[in-house]
């Protein structure tokens, strides 16, 4: 099988993987695209939805599909680091005592942090630590996680009491972030009809193995992309360190999830190139939550994705 | 498909380096192909748009003939004696209508310029544009190629345009309705040219036809004028340099004749002698080359003539 034959096949399987997830999860097409884009890039995001969104079934369906490790961290306000990272146990053998690193939920291929501004800044701290370095340090001893790793970060954004929202620098660690939005009519009538009636939930089929994603995140990394298109992400992301209407801009990190995930997004639509409409159709999820809107901007009630969308023009 | 060998997906099947090399350079030469293709088109917009000022500067000139713009312009002997030893044979004195001469500069560096202006777009976006089967697609690959990359995703990039290619026309980098639009004007601009040559419009205060030998006279006759006005000072008539010696044989009569007589012979007795010296001469006026008047002549011929009747009749 050639080089080109391999290309094609994990193309089809990632799309099979997508219209596996499609069966269960009804809409949020875009959302799920991104999703997917940011597994395939090798990053993690952050996921802005009002509660019963399905958001959790999302994640969880991308991980059946994909034979991916699934957990869960419910964050509250009394977790501790350790609750997450894993921490050092005294376990009794035939040999005597000894101190067993026991793993925590972060090792797991996909990971969902629920409520993550719910926890406090030092258990954030070690998530995205581990998030970032993709390992975990205990006891003086590094672990590594299992790769593919993937968080999936959610915010409420509606109840913001006895929360510590994120700061800049944490946000920018997030590859992309992820608005959900309400279903319309017809997908929440279809959404009522599929889980109150017949099986509890729709069974979706394996179609993408580990493995295979590693292999797709490799390809990803090597797809090309033309020196103008690479040129306009990087002025895109620079642009908004010179705009009025932002009070920061975002860092270079931008610059590289902007590209990676364009990349990506070819990936998935089976190209072997980028074009601009990977980009445009990025901007706003890897910019929107790196960027700060001045106060008179978010007082004429303009937001971070009306802010790139002008920027794009 | 074949289950990887390893964690990054490598399998067994792939590849290999040499055939991914081969694919950058099948896309390298593609790419240079497509370039040749976009100087062609750029060539043929230059040259169009180059008759067209060509043509248009020439009309304008022509029907407005401008007071600073001499009529005609000489064409130096630097240009036509080359042209001339290259064809082998003498090219006289030319002279060209300035309109036509300016004409000719500016669509020449109307030709340069546009060319050179043409070629320096990115022509491999000429391209695209032009053949939406490619589009991004084959910057990218310019540009990975100039890269140098060799990896899977390059080499199925390289397949992907280089097949994208075979379904794509240089001919749609020619605008065929822009083309056929400058064709019009070139044939309008063309026959806008015959006529003013025909008819000598003139939006100008100015003669629409002036030749360097300016001719004074006026078309009508108006009466005898001064001969030496007409026709120049006279000159001397200079000796002619050539020297022909002719013999005649003279036959007939019952006494045979055993004489021959050359010209010039050495008896220097003057002219109507046998023995004078005849030497060949060459008249010739020296004043302008006018071509004298026809009616003038003619009027002439009548007063002498005239004259003569009178002279008889007086008799």
């Amino acid at each position: 099988m050639s080089s080109e034959q391999d290309i094609d096949a994990l193309q089809r399987k990632i799309a099979d993987a997508r219209e596996q997830i499609g069966t269960r999860i009804v809409g949020q097409e875009e959302v799920l695209e991104q999703l997917l884009v940011c597994i395939l890039a090798d990053g993690n995001a952050l996921l802005e939805s009002n509660p019963g969104l399905g958001k959790t079934t999302m994640v969880r369906t991308v991980a059946a599909v994909t034979d991916l490790e699934f957990s869960r961290i419910q964050n509250t306000p009394d977790l501790m680091p350790s609750d997450i990272t894993g921490t050092e146990i005294i376990r009794e053998t035939d040999s005597g005592r000894e101190f067993v690193f026991e793993k925590g939920p972060v090792f797991a291929n996909v990971v969902l942090a629920d409520e993550i501004n719910r926890a406090t800044p030092k258990t954030q701290a070690a998530l995205l630590e581990a998030m970032q370095e993709k390992q975990v340090t205990a006891a003086g001893e590094t672990h590594e996680l299992p790769r593919p790793f993937f968080i999936l970060a959610t915010q409420n954004p509606i109840d913001q009491s006895g929360t510590y929202a994120l700061p800049e620098a944490q946000t920018d660690r997030f590859m992309l972030k992820l608005l959900v939005d309400y279903p319309d009519y017809d997908e929440e009538r279809t959404i009522v009809d599929m889980n109150t009636a017949g099986a509890e939930q729709v069974p979706v089929e394996r179609s993408l193995t580990r493995t295979e994603i590693r292999a797709v995140q490799q390809l990803v990394r090597e797809m090309p992309i033309a020196d103008d298109l690479r040129d306009r992400a990087v002025q895109l992301v620079r642009r908004t360190r010179e705009a009025d209407d932002i009070e920061f801009g975002a860092s270079p990190r931008a610059s590289m999830a902007l590209v990676q995930t364009a990349k990506a997004r070819a990936f998935l639509h089976g190209r072997s190139h980028v074009t601009g409409e990977d980009i445009e159709a990025l901007a706003a999820p890897v910019l929107r939550h790196r960027i700060v809107v001045d106060f008179r901007a978010e007082r004429e009630g303009r937001t971070a994705d009306d802010l790139v969308a002008s920027l794009l023009e | 498909m074949d289950e990887p060998d390893t964690d990054t997906g490598e399998r067994s099947g792939e590849q290999s380096p040499e055939e991914r090399e081969r694919a950058r350079e099948r896309m390298a030469a593609a790419i240079a192909e497509v370039r040749y293709e976009g100087k062609k088109a750029a060539l043929v917009y230059a040259v169009v748009d180059a008759v067209v000022v060509f043509l248009l500067a020439n009309v304008v000139l022509t029907a407005l003939s401008p007071a600073g713009l001499p009529t005609q312009v000489s064409v130096p002997t630097a240009v036509t004696e080359p042209i001339g030893a290259a064809v082998g044979r003498s090219i006289p004195a030319l002279s060209l209508p300035a309109g036509a001469v300016v004409g000719i500069a500016l669509g020449g560096l109307w030709l340069f310029g546009e060319y050179l202006y043409r070629v320096r777009q990115p022509l491999v976006e000429q391209f695209e544009a032009a053949n939406a089967n490619v589009t991004d697609a084959l910057r990218t690959a310019r540009d990975t190629v100039e890269d140098g990359a060799e990896t899977r995703m390059a080499a199925r990039l390289y397949e992907d345009v280089l097949a994208g290619l075979k379904q794509s026309s240089s001919t749609a980098l020619v605008d065929s309705r822009r083309l056929l639009g400058t064709l019009v004007v070139v044939i309008l601009l063309s026959l806008a040219t015959v006529q003013v040559a025909v008819v000598e419009v003139s939006l100008l205060d100015r003669d629409p036809v002036e030749t360097e030998a300016t001719d004074d006279r006026p078309d009508e006759y108006g009466g005898l004028e001064d001969g030496d006005a007409i026709l120049g000072d006279g000159e001397d008539v200079q000796a002619g340099e050539e020297n022909l010696t002719a013999e005649i044989d003279s036959t007939g009569g019952d006494q045979e004749v055993d004489r021959s007589q050359s010209f010039p012979s050495s008896d220097t007795g003057g002219p109507g002698s046998a023995s004078g010296t005849v030497d060949s001469q060459q008249a010739r006026f020296a004043g302008q080359d006018d071509v004298e008047d026809a009616a003038l002549i003619r009027e002439y011929n009548l007063r002498i003539r005239g004259d003569a009747d009178d002279g008889d009749t007086d008799q």
